[in-house]
């Protein structure tokens, strides 16, 4: 006898929830590339005793978030949304830190903006559009005010360094808008293999037949 | 009165079955006969009647609501998660604690269509040569698309923005406007469900890549702020090209313009350390679109696989025939 199949949808809140779940590891993977970058930068341009100890602190502290943040994930205990946000923003403080405070070069001249982007990549793989665009708001509002607020950005010779600027924030922002746009995506599809319906590709192509094919099948 | 010994019988009849075919839980068995019983009282066949005994013995009484990842690993046999009532596998009958119920087929998230296999799956490395078109290529290619319409949005105005020279303005805009062309054919193919064959996806990738390095490397090489641009390249490919090509577009990368850094930078700490970074972040948001790419297939397949373990448990195994006790009186 040839039955029907059953399928329950998720819960929003579910999928919320496994969404964080699986995502996560993404955030830790990029967390650990910015603190290994962080670590080399710091051991290898140190000038002094003082400015190695003054600085590196900083990335032993999130270090210590990550590790307890991936062994939480490797064991398998779900962190709380609010916890892997506030992780992620304490991320971005960092990097701010980082592109604020760094021995000689500041704002704009600081070349360790490049920070941003896996952090506020990984971030728009994991959450929903709103969270998602105001952190990278958020990523956006914080290197520029990082920028103007050390007095880097002159709007003299063709406002060369706003254009810089500009060019800096656009990708920070391309990163946000196109890792979000990717999950979306994905949670389409993930969605469509779980109620067994057709996929978009599938839908878009029935739609694009001509009416009489259509009707035939 | 007759009738209440109908049942009675049939009952013990079911529980018999439930013993043999499904395990020696008494109470789990005295569910499932009592729920087979019932929904076979209402007239249906000994299919329906058997998946709702299979699904009322495997459900544990407990918990309705659908396992998290890391709560449980698999569904019991038969029985959906994911409601706060439970469905027969058939989709007909709802168990509401005491009885089976008639569902109500008015509801359009209960009853579904059965799952159709994914089409072409991504091909890697063998799609260089046989032409064809993959479907994780095909969602992937649309974040390609919109990075590459972000390049050249943006690489056009910053072109018109205080240029440099003749030649270099001349470089830039036929790189951006033979980009635009190809993105524009490519975008066009995805609109109407036809999209590319891998191949001229991957070689519009590479073309990226070559632009990107082009006014890299007439902008003066390490000082040219335009190397941002390759994050997006490499964010589009990440998430839309295998690993391995992934790995193997990302290396090239970073082999190249950490030549053309090293070549034009001064040596001094701080550059190396800059050059350093970017390498390194660059190779990093190749990892994070290629780990969440291929987590998301994990999931596909894992919800592919429940969808599959509840349609071949709602039809009745061969080797539970056999065990059958034929109640009587059961169609």
């Amino acid at each position: 006898m040839e039955q029907k199949q059953v399928r329950e949808v998720r819960s929003h809140e579910q999928a919320a929830l496994e969404d964080v779940f699986f995502g996560q590891s993404v955030i830790l993977w990029a967390r650990w590339s910015v603190i290994l970058a962080g670590a080399v930068l710091v051991l290898w341009t140190s000038g002094t005793v003082n400015q190695l100890t003054r600085t590196f602190p900083f990335f032993l502290v999130l270090m210590a978030m990550n590790f307890f943040l991936h062994g939480r994930y490797v064991m398998g205990s779900p962190l709380n949304r609010a916890v892997v946000v506030a992780a992620s923003v304490a991320d971005l403080v960092l990097i701010t830190a980082i592109v604020v405070f760094w021995p000689d070069h500041v704002g704009l001249n600081n070349q360790f903006f490049v920070l941003y982007y896996p952090v506020v990549f990984a971030f728009a793989l994991v959450f929903p559009r709103r969270i998602e665009a105001a952190y990278t708001v958020l990523a956006m509002l914080a290197y520029t005010a990082a920028c103007f607020g050390r007095g880097t950005v002159s709007f003299a010779d063709g406002a060369l360094d706003l254009k810089v600027l500009l060019m800096r924030l656009i990708v920070i922002a391309a990163m946000g808008f196109l890792g979000n746009y990717y999950f979306r995506i994905q949670r389409d599809r993930l969605r469509r293999v779980s109620q067994g319906t057709p996929s978009a590709l599938e839908e878009l192509k029935t739609r694009l037949q001509p009416a009489g094919r259509r009707a035939q099948s | 009165m007759a009738a209440d010994n109908d049942s009675v019988d049939r009952e013990e009849q079911w529980f018999t079955w439930a013993q043999s075919a499904l395990g020696a839980d008494e109470a789990r068995g005295r569910a499932a006969a009592r729920a087979a019983a019932a929904v076979q009282g209402t007239g249906a066949g000994f299919a329906a009647a058997a998946a709702a005994a299979r699904a009322t013995y495997a459900d544990d009484g407990a918990s309705r609501t659908n396992p998290l990842p890391w709560e449980a690993k698999a569904a019991p046999a038969g029985v959906e998660h994911g409601s706060t009532r439970l469905h027969s596998p058939d989709g007909h009958w709802i168990w509401n604690g005491t009885d089976w119920i008639v569902a109500d087929h008015g509801r359009a998230a209960v009853a579904r269509e059965p799952l159709k296999p994914l089409t072409a799956p991504s091909k890697g490395l063998s799609s260089w040569v046989d032409g064809s078109t993959s479907e994780d290529l095909f969602y992937g290619q649309a974040v390609i698309v919109w990075a590459r319409w972000i390049l050249i949005a943006t690489g056009l105005v910053l072109s018109f923005w205080d240029p440099k020279s003749l030649s270099l303005l001349q470089i830039q805009l036929a790189a951006i406007i033979a980009l635009a062309f190809g993105n524009f054919y490519l975008h066009v193919q995805l609109l109407r469900g036809h999209p590319a064959i891998d191949r001229v996806v991957y070689a519009a990738s590479a073309a990226d890549l070559a632009v990107v390095t082009t006014l890299v490397i007439a902008q003066g090489g390490y000082s040219s702020p335009v190397f941002v641009f390759y994050f997006a390249a490499v964010l589009g490919l990440s998430v839309a090209f295998p690993a391995i090509l992934t790995a193997l577009y990302t290396s090239a990368v970073i082999v190249v313009y950490g030549v053309v850094c090293l070549v034009t930078s001064d040596g001094s700490v701080s550059e190396l350390s800059a050059v350093f970074t970017r390498l390194l972040m660059i190779a990093a948001i190749a990892v994070c679109g290629a780990l969440f790419a291929r987590s998301e297939s994990h999931r596909r397949a894992e919800a592919i696989r429940i969808h599959e373990g509840t349609s071949s448990d709602s039809n009745l195994p061969a080797g539970a025939g056999d065990r059958e006790p034929a109640p009587a009186g059961v169609a």
